[in-house]
């Protein structure tokens, strides 16, 4: 079995406690408007540009078995595309990049025994993210139970839109849910992030209750759901139960990203004002982290 | 920190630039005229009585310690008379100078000389580590009675004048504590009085006492003679009976001993230079001078014994404190040892006061011990060791040290792709040289004169990569042959050139006056000689590009390389990119490629050791530093396969080149724990940390796991520099703003603002590490 995954993070401090490796896997069954890491939502494979490293050589449109690439790698057809990666190897720019490798269990752990010191010096270890991990949970399941036996601790960071079995099977295995909130009016959720919130409130439950430790995320956009109503109504739902809650302020770096994959139509947001935010966490009744 | 500290720091950063210690130049000009026919030692003796019978006392109520010497803005006529005395002292032939200097590094010329006015034959080495234990325990009379029995004992006319003049600077120090004893008498402060005149003689009784004397000691050789960067050896070990007494006697709390140690800290850097006295581009910028041209003492704290147990003490706590509490000083440096197992809350300290780019930086005993017992240094004694200056060994009390050689490791390679010649030479006849190391070089440590090997045969017949490493090694071993040929020579000019010398540290050092010869040519136990390796990741890439593009792929036979880098890629823009772009590098926890960073060590401490025999005075240590020099180290060296074109820099110190390491700072040290550290005595690994690592309630807790983990893993040094590019380039923008801003260059901190042009944009070019 393969996992299908974008990238992998080495000293990763934002994604768990202490130092950790995490590793973002492809596909994600949400749409958020605002998603920081559009190259992880096709699970297909995908061809990244870097426009600023070009210089229009034009080896990569020379090396291209497909005749995918024009002259200028502004004419390129992504139909025609197989991702092959001949042009990424070729490129002495690095000005283009292939989204989504396939790795086995055995090849990430190779990578994560590396740095298995730092992880257990500083409390760190694994995290699986995308993309929403979920969808290859199988493969996690085998990965985590490689990290367990050789001492790894793991966590994994969801938007919670799968069936429950999944998470149940992950449950033995898992040291640490980081679970995303994202907005607690499940129309407006509709709205913004393609699905509806009922199943997502559902597991989050249903992990609280079988005692998994769980970190809430949660991504904050000014008017989107910031107003304190709204996050006082998601901080009654979660009551004390997480550990703890992480607020995440909308930042604009993934904008550049959605170039770099050939989206040009994002919609840009606002970042809610630091104060606010400090408000907004005396609102929860379990610790909050901004 | 006291409020009132806080405002005489304030004060002091906003001192005028110009103020200068003037009246030492004058007086140093009389003493000439009447001291230079006298034989050698009681020359300087005298001379260095003179001075501190004559410079003015300043007197200062406030703060706790006493102890000052006087600054003013010389006039356009004395700047002139300055000027002209130093060059009728410096402009010399180089023969000369290594005659009356012995070495000339840090005389370069350059618009500030005036200042470092003193008769080259007063100068002093410095950096060296005096018996501090000796003298906090038992005074200065201890030093003098020493000096003074030895005296009785010797026939020997030389000799004699060596003892006589020891004898005499070690008064000169005790009446220069008196003088200050007077006027603290004059000034209606009896008790103050009292103590000094104890000081001059006894030995100290308390932790503020100990303190009083050491700065006094300092101040006196420091600002008079130049005593350049001391090592101050491990203070938190032979002050802790003083502070251990003082608590047990329930006369000092530890609040107050904190409070002590910031005075005392500030108190030592309060003469110093303010600008980044190893760029030489900061030369033209406008801070304010140093007042006698001496640099930066080093405390060193921590550490363990043979047997692993810790050193660490209330002392070391207190120190490392006090440091972070100053961070907006950029000297003194404190030297952290540290080692497997070191208490958590004492590192963690360590490590917040690295975050708040205080002075201070650390070493790992677990390589530093076993290193100095590979160059031949006794068990107990590699125990005690110190580092001094930018990064530097030595084992305190009992080694003479300070010339080095800033040893280029990509010319061997560039020596060794072309058959022995420097590509810029190919086909012209190979010029007659006594020895590669030109004496001009072995004086500065730099390797800039055309350096030239052995012929390891053509290209065509290097089958393997094995047979290149061996052509690599040849060379290597060849240049160090050539280095120990030169400092022989220079051994022997030197010594005839120092028959009866003294210098100020001969009067503090184990063995000097117990031989009664000076630690240049023998008096101490041990002698070391630095080569500092430099460009080592520049050559590890440049040896898996030659493995990968000859050996491995095959796109290229050596001879087509060498001859596309002896044409400097004109012509292969292409092949350049690739080998930039496509190549692995150094610095990305890859083991085919980090491999050759042991590969390379390996070579070069073999080839040092291949140099060092019972006969030669001077043991040849090992280091992986190019401190600043980077950037000129790479004017030497033409294309290297990495994808560097000629002149340009090399790689600094212990890092990856510049922007290679793209995996994250785990993988990063994961790779310079590669280097075999265990058989290098120093360097340094400078890393630049975007504040966002330690920002968040743990981030010190990662920090310190972080660089544990390195220690762990074999790693040898660590100074960082917290502080992310917008913010240094905001400082380029606006520097009044920014005038705290310190930043970690080598072995010492400078503010950012200080800086030139060019080493303040090569420290925003130092990959920023941040979080992700």
């Amino acid at each position: 079995m393969t996992g299908n995954i974008v990238q992998i993070q080495r000293f990763s401090t934002q994604d768990g406690p202490g130092i950790r490796t995490t590793i973002f896997f492809k596909g994600c069954n949400l749409r958020c408007a605002w998603c920081h890491n559009p190259e992880t939502i096709d699970p297909k494979p995908s061809l990244g540009f870097f426009p600023d490293r070009c210089v229009g050589c034009g080896l990569c449109s020379q090396a291209c078995p497909e005749n995918a690439i024009g002259p200028h790698r502004q004419s390129f057809s992504p139909e025609k595309c197989r991702c092959c990666g001949i042009c990424v190897q070729t490129c002495p720019e690095n000005a283009l990049s292939l989204f989504g490798e396939k790795k086995t269990v055995g090849e990430l752990m190779a990578l994560l025994l590396r740095d298995r010191r730092y992880f257990d010096n500083s409390g760190g270890g694994v995290t699986a993210s995308g993309g929403e991990p979920m969808l290859q949970w199988e493969f996690i399941r085998e990965l985590f139970a490689a990290c367990r036996q050789n001492g790894i601790s793991t966590a994994l960071d969801t938007a919670g839109n799968v069936p429950f079995a999944h998470y149940e099977a992950l449950l033995p295995l898992t040291d640490l849910f980081l679970f995303d909130m994202k907005i607690y009016d499940d129309a407006k959720h509709r709205e913004y992030t393609g699905v509806g919130n009922a199943r997502i409130q559902q597991n989050l439950k249903q992990l609280l209750d079988r005692g998994a430790a769980v970190e809430i995320r949660i991504p904050v956009l000014a008017g989107v759901n910031d107003s304190p109503e709204d996050m006082k109504k998601t901080a009654v739902l979660l009551g004390n139960a997480p550990k703890k809650v992480k607020l995440l302020p909308y930042h604009t770096l993934g904008l550049e990203k959605h170039l770099i994959v050939g989206q040009n139509n994002t919609r840009k947001f606002q970042t809610p004002e630091k104060e606010h935010l400090q408000e907004l966490a005396k609102l929860f009744a379990c610790p909050v982290e901004i | 920190m006291e409020n009132s500290l806080k405002q005489r720091i304030d004060a002091w950063l906003d001192q005028d630039y110009r103020l200068v210690f003037y009246e030492r130049i004058t007086l140093c000009r009389e003493a000439e005229a009447m001291f230079r026919h006298l034989p050698p030692a009681l020359a300087y003796a005298k001379t260095f009585a003179y001075l501190l019978e004559n410079i003015t006392v300043e007197y200062e109520t406030q703060g706790m310690f006493v102890g000052k010497v006087k600054q003013i803005i010389p006039t356009d006529e004395e700047r002139r008379a300055a000027s002209a005395l130093y060059s009728r002292w410096w402009d010399m032939p180089l023969e000369e100078f290594q005659k009356t200097a012995y070495f000339c590094y840090s005389f370069k010329k350059n618009s500030r000389e005036w200042l470092a006015s003193r008769p080259p034959w007063l100068i002093t080495q410095g950096h060296l580590s005096f018996q501090w234990k000796e003298l906090a325990e038992n005074g200065l009379s201890y030093f003098e009675k020493r000096a003074q029995d030895r005296l009785a004992r010797e026939n020997d006319p030389e000799a004699r004048q060596y003892l006589e003049g020891i004898c005499l600077s070690i008064q000169a120090i005790q009446n220069y504590i008196l003088r200050y004893a007077q006027v603290a008498g004059e000034h209606g402060d009896p008790a103050r009085q009292e103590l000094l005149q104890r000081l001059s003689c006894q030995p100290p009784e308390t932790l503020f006492e100990a303190l009083q004397l050491i700065l006094l000691v300092m101040l006196s050789i420091k600002r008079t003679i130049s005593y350049d960067a001391p090592c101050m050896g491990r203070i938190d070990q032979y002050l802790l009976p003083f502070y251990e007494r003082d608590i047990a006697a329930g006369r000092l709390t530890r609040e107050q001993a904190l409070s002590m140690i910031e005075e005392f800290l500030f108190k030592d850097m309060e003469g110093a230079a303010l600008y980044d006295h190893m760029s030489p581009d900061s030369l033209e910028t406008e801070v304010r001078l140093d007042v006698s041209g001496e640099d930066v003492p080093y405390f060193i704290v921590g550490g363990r014994t043979l047997d692993g147990v810790s050193c660490v003490n209330p002392l070391s706590h207190l120190f490392v404190e006090a440091i972070d509490e100053l961070h907006m000083l950029k000297a003194p440096v404190i030297i952290v040892r540290t080692f497997n197992g070191i208490e958590e809350d004492f590192f963690q300290k360590v490590c917040k006061a690295m975050a708040d780019n205080a002075s201070l930086y650390v070493y790992n005993d677990e390589t530093q011990i076993p290193a100095f017992i590979y160059y031949g240094i006794a068990p107990e004694d590699a125990e005690q060791y110190c580092m001094f200056s930018c990064n530097n060994p030595t084992i305190p009390t009992k080694m003479g040290s300070l010339r080095q050689i800033w040893f280029n490791l990509a010319i061997p390679l560039e020596l060794a792709l072309n058959r022995g010649v420097p590509f810029a030479e190919t086909g012209k006849p190979r010029p007659e040289k006594t020895c590669e190391f030109a004496l001009g070089d072995r004086l500065m440590g730099m390797m800039e004169s055309g350096y030239y090997g052995v012929d390891t045969g053509a290209l065509e017949d290097m089958r393997s990569m094995e047979d290149f490493l061996a052509a690599y090694s040849a060379q290597l071993r060849y240049l160090l042959a050539q280095l120990r040929q030169g400092l022989q020579a220079d051994g022997a000019v030197e010594r005839e050139a120092n028959r009866g010398r003294m210098r100020i540290e001969d009067c503090f050092l184990e063995g000097t006056v117990e031989n009664a010869c000076d630690w240049v040519t023998g008096g101490t136990k041990y002698h070391q000689f630095m080569v500092n390796g430099g460009g080592l990741a520049t050559v590890v890439d440049s040896l898996y590009a030659i493995e990968q593009l000859v050996f491995v792929q095959k796109q290229l036979t050596l001879p087509q390389l060498a001859e596309i880098l002896r044409n400097d890629f004109s012509g292969q823009e292409l092949l350049l990119r690739r080998l930039q772009n496509k190549m692995n590098k150094f610095g990305n926890d890859i083991p085919e490629v980090d491999r050759y960073a042991k590969v390379v060590v390996d070579l070069f401490t073999q080839a040092i050791q291949e140099q060092n025999r019972p006969e030669y005075l001077y043991t040849l240590m090992g280091e992986i530093s190019t401190l600043r020099d980077f950037s000129t180290e790479g004017w030497y060296v033409g294309a290297t396969p990495n994808g560097r074109k000629a002149g340009e820099p090399l790689s600094e110190n212990q890092s990856p080149c510049t922007g290679a390491d793209m995996e994250g700072l785990t993988a990063m040290l994961n790779s310079v724990s590669s280097i075999p550290f265990y058989h290098i005595t120093g360097g340094p690994l400078n890393l630049r940390i975007h504040p966002s690592v330690i920002n968040g309630p743990d981030g010190i807790q990662k920090l310190s796991a972080l660089f544990r983990t390195y220690f762990e893993n074999g790693g040898m040094q660590l100074q960082i520099s917290v502080v992310d590019s917008e913010t240094l380039r905001q400082a380029q923008r606006e520097p009044e703003k920014y005038k705290n801003l310190t930043v970690r260059v080598t072995g010492y901190n400078a503010y950012f603002t200080h800086m030139g042009r060019e080493a303040q944009d090569e420290m925003i070019r130092r990959t920023e590490h941040g979080a992700f």
